[in-house]
């Protein structure tokens, strides 16, 4: 681990465009979708990859509604 | 949420025309649940306690999921918080059902409404009687992790200096609140907005502009960060 940048990284968050929670609500469907598919919903979002990087609370609610399609759609 | 209580609420939703883009072609599924909701439709109140026991079930397994991370007297409330989570996004669900595109499968689009609730929910009472206020240990806190070598132990203790001195000088009050609230306290946005009567968008766009000051004033002492590397 590099201290200095981890903790930069934490302090600042991610460089980048960042969509902001709401529209990153709008799309998490879509998002986690193309995730649980192999595809690289980063790529295909990147302002939405960005904000779920920087809001714990978003990424938190990504985190659970993977699972949750995973283990209730997906078998 | 009491069943009387949610049906007055999906009354009280305006009826809504179900449009979804000509050029999706749905899965039978989610053709299935949008008829069955479909406001004037035959079925539309089994698909309402359809809709809600999809729902609640999701709710349930989440909150069960963070079981071992909740507080025990929130954990001992999970059916409540699950069936209010529930029945409130049934609510959002019904209210915004012509904004559904057909971009995602039904299902996934409706579990995201109800993980937003039982989330937002968890966190507050996880934190209800806590408060959100700075401790003098808090700074120390930053880097939650011992340096290995004097050397970094050196450059961990400066660069916290710098930043706490960025977070003086250089922000307003109201983002120094929200961001040694939610960085180096760890209180979750939606807990912040409940108490600051506000939303997690706009808490979290006052914390956006916060790291972006602090970016600019740490690169120009000289504490630039490596360019990211993107997320799966």
């Amino acid at each position: 681990m590099n201290g200095p940048q981890e903790l930069l990284r934490r302090v600042l968050g991610p460089a980048g465009d960042d969509a902001g929670c709401e529209q990153t609500l709008e799309v998490l469907d879509e998002y986690v979708e193309h995730q649980l598919a192999g595809r690289s919903a980063a790529a295909l979002y990147p302002d939405v990859a960005t904000h779920l990087a920087a809001c714990p609370d978003c990424g938190q609610d990504r985190d659970a509604l993977v699972e949750l399609v995973r283990v209730h759609e997906m078998g | 949420m009491l069943a009387v209580e949610l049906v007055r609420a999906i009354e009280a939703c305006d009826a809504v025309a179900v449009t979804v883009d000509a050029a999706v072609v749905l899965d039978p599924d989610s053709r299935a649940w949008l008829a069955a909701l479909r406001p004037d439709g035959p079925g539309h109140d089994q698909g309402v306690a359809d809709l809600y026991a999809l729902l609640h079930r999701a709710a349930r397994h989440e909150a069960q999921r963070r079981r071992g991370s909740l507080p025990a007297r929130v954990a001992d409330d999970l059916d409540d918080i699950a069936r209010q989570a529930a029945g409130d996004a049934v609510i959002v669900v019904l209210r915004k059902l012509d904004t559904y595109r057909g971009a995602s499968r039904f299902t996934t689009w409706a579990y995201k409404f109800v993980i937003f609730e039982v989330s937002a929910a968890l966190r507050r009472e996880s934190w209800r009687g806590r408060t959100a206020t700075m401790d003098d240990a808090g700074w120390e806190r930053l880097a939650d992790y011992a340096p290995s070598t004097p050397e970094a132990r050196v450059e961990i203790r400066e660069l916290t200096g710098a930043i706490e001195r960025s977070v003086a000088a250089d922000l307003t009050p109201r983002q120094r609140e929200i961001f040694v609230a939610v960085v180096v306290n760890n209180v979750p946005i939606d807990v912040l907005a409940d108490r600051l009567d506000s939303t997690r968008g706009a808490i979290y766009k006052v914390l956006h502009d916060a790291r972006r000051k602090l970016r600019s004033s740490l690169e120009a002492q000289g504490w630039a960060p490596w360019a990211d590397e993107g997320e799966a």
